[in-house]
């Protein structure tokens, strides 16, 4: 078997002896409540010591709350998507095709060691209405002005900043299957076809049920990372548009102080949304496995 | 058959002229003077940002800095993401359900939140505006994809071969270095380079846990490029780059020759 | 091997418990540590270049320019209040407005220090209104003004013949010219200042002065420049589905040709840039007959400076005569003075008199409204132009 075990060793205390670096880390790092806190009225400066839900009542049913939830679930679901389909073609194309792949793997890794930041500056120097791509259209005669070229960053569908999660993302996503496949026997997959399997069948029957854990770690970790991400949204975005971490920024730096209670809300929330997302993947997750070892 | 094979040949090197474009505008930009709209090409060239750049007082400072700062998060992060994933992986245990989720909460909550709480708290041991202090914040930005990694692959290696090497009569000692370590040597070399690669990166968590006195290249890039001044934020990413796969090839090299037997 | 790595990693980790910079200080150094936006490269210059300099050579002083935002630095004060740090790495900080008012209110500012800076009471007009008020909340001695801005509207007087002379101008002359105008978003620093001086300019300064507090009474007072607003936007840079982040963008897509007309709350940004290639010829700042909004911005030491006195001296040095004339440089920064005429000497009036921009001091300008007003008027301005 391809070291797919599921058996786990019986220990009672082992566990939490390797478990202490990391809890020793998370007491240091974030002993404080704060924040939970003062998303109930609860702050430190003003003396204000009673709890109260009322920050919380005033911006859920606001429009710029709704509005700001579909548009991040939008700009963080979108990019997700793309960037797996195509990271998960790419690393199976490249594993079963090229040969000497080297090379070709270290380019690869070249959006993953550009910063993020600086890959947001790329992005609006080729897209920006005077960028590389528009003087190449203009040159061409396509378009006559520079304002004729199409908003394709601070406009309403978030293009820029879906490009730039999708160009540092598949390559992530890449690397994550490329590094799978692998350790992938090659058995099954000469059986299979010496059987007769088409190529689309061992596709389907062998390699993606092979890849279904890194492809659902690299969906979970780029779903996360789009979802909470602040930089791309707030230098790339419409300033109509608010992605839930801007929207708590905006909040955040208001000169109303009292604006403050409503970011950590915000920030709240989104904690208590993914924690019930992961929740119900992992209960599902043990479902399923369950079910397969007791298949067997 | 060829077709096939040509069409993916073809996507593939769409792919990389994606990847290699952002260096190519990186490294143009730098020497640009003017270059008016709608010309493909800078209509005049000039060395002067550059040199402002290489003879700015800061810059050696802070590009060391980077450095010891990206290298120390890089360590303490593949320390704490060993025993961690080890431990998500191998065993069962009450709580590891509210360790999953704690794991990936870094990557979702605002960085401003996260760093304000640990701001506070750093302070009170006297770690701010430290180096350290640095280095262990970004650690907790870099520790969702480290984690996840060794967690991954101890899955994939499941636990046969320790268990093995028990047998075989080895402690624990003597079982990590000869049979867990070589099994993981990919592992740890992608958590150093995303350490690395992360932590140079980071901006915001710098600037407030750093308090201004941790002074690394990011912090003085970011502010050009919120103000579109683009030669020198070009040219500071460009040092970014280059610190990067500095730092990178160094953990290599040290890995390669002095912790494999 | 093993040995070597395990030595040199803890010789790391060890190095870096110390708090940088510390070392230095105690050689006899005196080290004054200077915070504010980093975001202008001729500011960087103006305070790397010749103030650094300046006061290492007169006073020993070790000048360093730490780029961060004043939200930023607001947040680590507050957070420095909170976990008690009573010295902190902030000495002088750049700031103004609603950011003043708040840092006031929190308690984050120092004790009251205008008198012990000679140049203070030496150079500048003691009853000028923004000697006394920041976006009128009174400032009792907590900062020093550093430098005067005015809000202009750049243009090219070879492309457009007459420069509107107030906001209707602008109105026709923008439906001429579909697409060509747009202003940052709001709450951005000069995009909310724009919309403040028309509102002023469409509303007269008597509404302005007297808005009061209630945000749904303001909202009616400020209906009519709404409306104009709303009129404009349909003639804007995308029809206004979209506002530019800051100035930095429309200053870009400005030279780039994309606009008409940008906007700078530094008056002699227009004749820096030309100077500097980056606008065409022919660009020159402008204003509404009316007037134009002007304020000050300042330099204010934390409640946890630690190099209080150095801060002094060097904010003595930022406000003398010499370094106020050196910033209105145009070939430089090309900030406003703050300094006042009638307390020149003869020598120095001709100087004065002689530096380009001296000129703008003498324009027209409204009074700035209340810090919590501002805030209400960005509200405002998102609910009824932005989304709409």
């Amino acid at each position: 078997m391809g070291g797919r075990s599921i058996k786990k060793i019986e220990s009672k205390y082992r566990p939490y002896i390797l478990l202490i670096p990391f809890i020793i880390f998370i007491i240091l790092m974030l002993g404080s409540t704060s924040m939970i806190e003062q998303s109930l009225g609860y702050n430190n400066q003003e003396g204000i010591s009673s709890i109260t839900f009322k920050y919380y009542e005033e911006i859920i049913f606001t429009k710029v709350f709704l509005e700001s939830i579909v548009y991040t679930i939008y700009i963080s679901v979108v990019p997700t998507l793309i960037s797996l389909i195509v990271g998960i073609y790419m690393g199976i194309a490249v594993h079963f095709n090229i040969k000497r792949k080297n090379r070709l793997n270290n380019i690869i890794q070249i959006p993953i060691i550009i910063p993020y930041t600086v890959y947001i500056f790329c992005i609006i120097l080729i897209l920006m209405q005077t960028g590389i791509v528009s003087r190449s259209v203009m040159n061409l005669n396509i378009i006559d002005t520079a304002n004729d070229f199409p908003l394709l960053i601070y406009d309403k569908f978030g293009v820029g900043i879906i490009m730039v999660y999708v160009l540092k993302q598949v390559p992530f996503v890449y690397f994550i299957i490329i590094s799978s496949l692998s350790n992938m026997d090659r058995k099954y997959i000469d059986v299979a076809l010496n059987l007769g399997s088409s190529k689309i069948q061992v596709l389907r029957e062998i390699v993606l049920p092979y890849l279904r854990n890194s492809i659902m770690t690299a969906f979970f970790i780029v779903f996360a990372f789009n979802f909470g991400s602040f930089e791309a949204p707030f230098l790339l975005g419409n300033p109509k548009y608010n992605t839930l971490p801007v929207l708590s920024y905006k909040y955040f730096i208001s000169s109303d102080i009292d604006k403050r209670s409503y970011s950590m809300v915000i920030n709240t929330i989104m904690i208590i949304a993914v924690v019930i997302l992961l929740h119900i993947y992992i209960k599902y997750n043990e479902r399923k496995n369950r079910r397969n070892y007791e298949k067997r | 058959m060829k077709k096939d094979k040509i069409i993916t040949k073809f996507i593939i090197s769409l792919f990389f002229m994606i990847c290699i474009l952002p260096l190519i505008i990186i490294s143009l930009f730098m020497f640009v003077d003017k270059w008016v709209y709608p010309n493909i090409f800078p209509s005049t060239y000039t060395l002067k940002y550059l040199l402002s750049v290489i003879q700015s007082k800061e810059l050696p400072k802070a590009m060391i800095t980077s450095i010891i700062v990206a290298v120390m998060s890089a360590v303490i992060s593949v320390i704490i993401s060993y025993p961690t994933g080890k431990a998500l992986a191998h065993y069962n245990f009450k709580g590891k359900h509210v360790i999953s989720i704690l794991i990936l909460i870094p990557l979702i909550v605002s960085p401003l939140v996260l760093v304000s709480s640990s701001h506070i708290n750093l302070i009170k041991y006297n770690l701010h505006s430290t180096l350290l202090g640095v280095s262990l914040i970004h650690t907790i930005f870099i520790l969702p994809y480290t984690i996840r990694i060794f967690n991954d692959r101890f899955e994939e290696i499941g636990v046969e071969y320790e268990l093995q090497g028990y047998t075989l009569g080895g402690n624990v000692i003597s079982t990590f270095f000869l049979v867990t370590l070589p099994l993981l040597r990919v592992s740890v070399m992608l958590s150093f380079s995303l350490g690395v690669i992360i932590s140079l990166g980071q901006y915001l968590t710098t600037l407030i846990i750093g308090g201004g006195r941790v002074m690394t290249i990011s912090i003085i890039l970011v502010p050009y490029i919120q103000y579109s001044e683009y030669q020198l934020a070009s040219i500071y990413s460009f040092i970014l780059i280059a610190l990067t796969i500095i730092s990178y090839t160094l953990i290599a090299k040290l890995y390669k020759n002095h912790l494999e037997f | 091997m093993k040995k070597i790595i395990t030595v040199l990693l803890s010789v790391l980790l060890l190095s870096s418990c110390g708090k940088e910079g510390v070392a230095k200080e105690e050689v006899a150094k005196e080290v004054v540590r200077f915070y504010g936006w980093g975001g202008d490269s001729n500011v960087n210059n103006y305070l790397d270049d010749y103030i650094a300099p300046l006061v290492k050579e007169k006073h020993n002083i070790d000048f360093i320019r730490v780029p961060m935002n004043i939200d930023e630095i607001l947040l680590k004060l507050t957070n420095e209040k909170e976990a008690g740090v009573d010295s902190g790495d902030i000495d002088i900080m750049w700031i103004n407005g609603e950011n003043f008012y708040n840092a006031k209110k929190i308690g984050l500012l120092s004790e009251p220090f205008t008198t012990s800076i000679e140049n203070y009471s030496k150079n500048i007009d003691l009853n000028a209104e923004f000697a006394n008020m920041d976006f009128n909340t009174p400032i009792e001695g907590l900062e020093v003004p550093w430098g005067l801005a005015r809000l202009v509207l750049i243009g090219n007087t070879n492309k457009i013949d007459e420069l509107p002379k107030n906001s209707m101008e602008l109105l026709d002359l923008v439906k001429e010219n579909k697409g060509m105008m747009t202003y940052p978003a709001l709450p951005d620093f000069t995009g909310s200042a724009f919309v403040r001086m028309i509102m002023n300019d469409v509303l007269g300064e008597e509404v302005m002065a007297n808005l009061g507090y209630d945000k749904e009474e303001i909202r009616i007072k400020l209906m009519p420049a709404f409306d104009y607003l709303n009129e404009l936007e349909k003639y804007l840079w995308m029809n206004g589905e979209t506002y530019p982040k800051d100035t930095g963008v429309i200053n870009k897509m400005y030279s780039d040709g994309q606009l008409l007309f940008t906007l700078s709350y530094t008056a002699l940004l227009a004749d820096r840039k030309v100077l500097e290639g980056e606008f065409e010829e022919g660009t020159k700042a402008f204003i509404f007959e009316n007037g134009t909004l002007g304020n000050a911005h300042y330099l204010a030491k934390p409640f946890n400076v630690s190099n209080s006195e150095g801060a002094n001296k060097v904010i003595n040095e930022l406000i003398s005569f010499e370094a106020q004339i050196k910033k209105m440089d145009v070939n430089g920064w090309g900030d406003l003075a703050v300094l006042d005429m009638d307390k020149l000497n003869d020598e120095e009036k001709e100087i004065f008199k002689n530096t380009s921009g001296s000129d703008i001091l003498e324009l027209e300008t409204y009074s700035e409204v209340d810090a919590k007003q501002i805030a209400i008027i960005e509200e405002l301005w998102e609910e009824e132009v932005l989304r709409k």
